[in-house]
């Protein structure tokens, strides 16, 4: 069915599956809701508490998606972010997005959908995924409340590794990538695994590696590898970069934030606004009734075996070259 | 056929802000399917609230089976 642009400003696309030879995007009815929430799967969630989202949902395929987006462009990202995981992304999502005047879209699943799409034998070209890209942005993206003027993505961690197609789908946005010591990375991930840290869940080729690799290679081996793939795709993006980067690490947050924002993004803050983001950077990001805890020595104390030799062997030197290249690039930063 | 029924009430729904106005906003699933239902019967589209919940309950299990 077709939609009308009016329509944008109240629904959303929740989900996009693959039915027969193309994608399907469901549409869930928003409301005047923001996305303050940790994560956009969590703001669903929250809309899904109402049975009418269960059973009232508009569909249209990913091209009627772009055209909607064509007619009614969403804001044009100011930032975009991307992460190694459990490194505190959570916590710069949830600054920004404590400010009205950003639209924060943290790891939304539409977007991951469009990026690693495929169906069947097909598979999309480069071309129709960054037409997509845009437009799933540009529709999530949109400015739905007065204040709002600037928009950030978050992507999932694994996203990076398809850093060439996201940077001809958004050309000179400022971005930075996020990384944290790997053994406090790895540890975090024991506790509760990442869905990219369980082997088989992405797509052997998004790492490089062919499928015979990975029958018989240890879990701990497997999820410093990916951990491996993210920094090394951060090197590359960062080695080549033709806009504004920046590579943060996580010893630098909170009080690096403000001025992070400053430079990169070009947010300057307001004296209420800056304590509106502190109030923020005080809590637990995924979890924000709670207090704000720097857990740093009880992972290093809590990684052993296996699970840190192979941090050690795979991860070590890349965290090492992020961090020489971090010291070489003036300004911000330990 | 009352999937048929719920199918055109659907459709007619997704048409119609104002029928939404008036769904979209009940939280309490009782309620919700009573709502539904009566709303349905008044634009000559007949079925029942178990009919409604078997539609429901499908969506959730499409959902939960969604990832990767």
């Amino acid at each position: 069915m077709t939609l009308e642009p009016t329509l944008l400003a109240e629904w959303i696309p929740l989900r996009v599956h693959a039915r027969e030879d193309r994608f399907i995007v469901e549409w869930c009815h928003l409301g005047g809701e923001r996305f303050t929430e940790p994560f956009f799967d969590d703001t669903i969630q929250r809309r899904l508490r109402y049975p009418f989202n269960w059973l009232f949902r508009h569909q249209t395929s990913l091209d009627e998606l772009a055209e909607l987006e064509a007619k009614s462009p969403g804001l044009a990202p100011t930032g975009l972010i991307f992460h190694m995981s459990r490194c505190g992304s959570t916590l710069l999502a949830q600054t920004l997005a404590a400010l009205p005047r950003n639209v924060m879209l943290s790891e939304p699943a539409p977007v991951d959908t469009v990026l690693r799409a495929r169906w069947g034998e097909a598979t999309p070209t480069e071309e129709q995924r960054i037409a997509w890209l845009r437009a799933m942005v540009g529709v999530l993206g949109q400015k739905r409340h007065a204040p709002e003027r600037h928009l950030f993505i978050k992507f999932d961690a694994w996203a990076l590794l398809q850093w060439p197609l996201i940077e001809r789908a958004f050309p000179g946005v400022p971005w930075l990538f996020l990384y944290r010591d790997p053994v406090e990375v790895m540890a975090s991930h024991l506790r509760h695994s990442g869905a990219h840290m369980v082997p088989g869940v992405l797509e052997p080729a998004l790492l490089g590696w062919s499928p015979e690799q990975l029958p018989g290679m240890p879990r701990e081996e497997y999820g410093a590898r990916v951990l491996a793939s993210l920094c090394e795709a951060a090197l590359g993006a960062w080695e080549s970069r033709r806009g504004p980067a920046r590579l943060v690490e996580y010893r630098e947050l909170p009080a690096g934030i403000p001025s992070l924002y400053s430079e990169l993004f070009g947010l300057e803050l307001s004296g209420e606004e800056l304590a509106v983001m502190r109030e923020a950077m005080g809590r637990d990001a995924k979890n924000p009734v709670v207090p704000f805890e720097d857990d740093s020595a009880m992972k290093q104390r809590a990684l052993t075996g296996p699970a840190r030799e192979a941090v050690e062997r795979w991860v070590r030197p890349l965290y090492a070259r992020l961090e020489a290249a971090r010291r070489e690039t003036p300004g911000f930063g330990l | 056929m009352p999937r048929e029924a719920f199918e055109r009430f659907r459709a007619l729904v997704l048409g119609e802000p104002e029928l939404q106005g008036q769904l979209r906003d009940v939280r309490d699933p009782a309620a919700f399917l009573e709502l539904v239902v009566r709303l349905g019967g008044e634009r000559g589209c007949h079925f029942t609230s178990e009919e409604v919940r078997a539609v429901w309950q499908e969506a959730r299990h499409a959902w939960y089976e969604r990832w990767p």
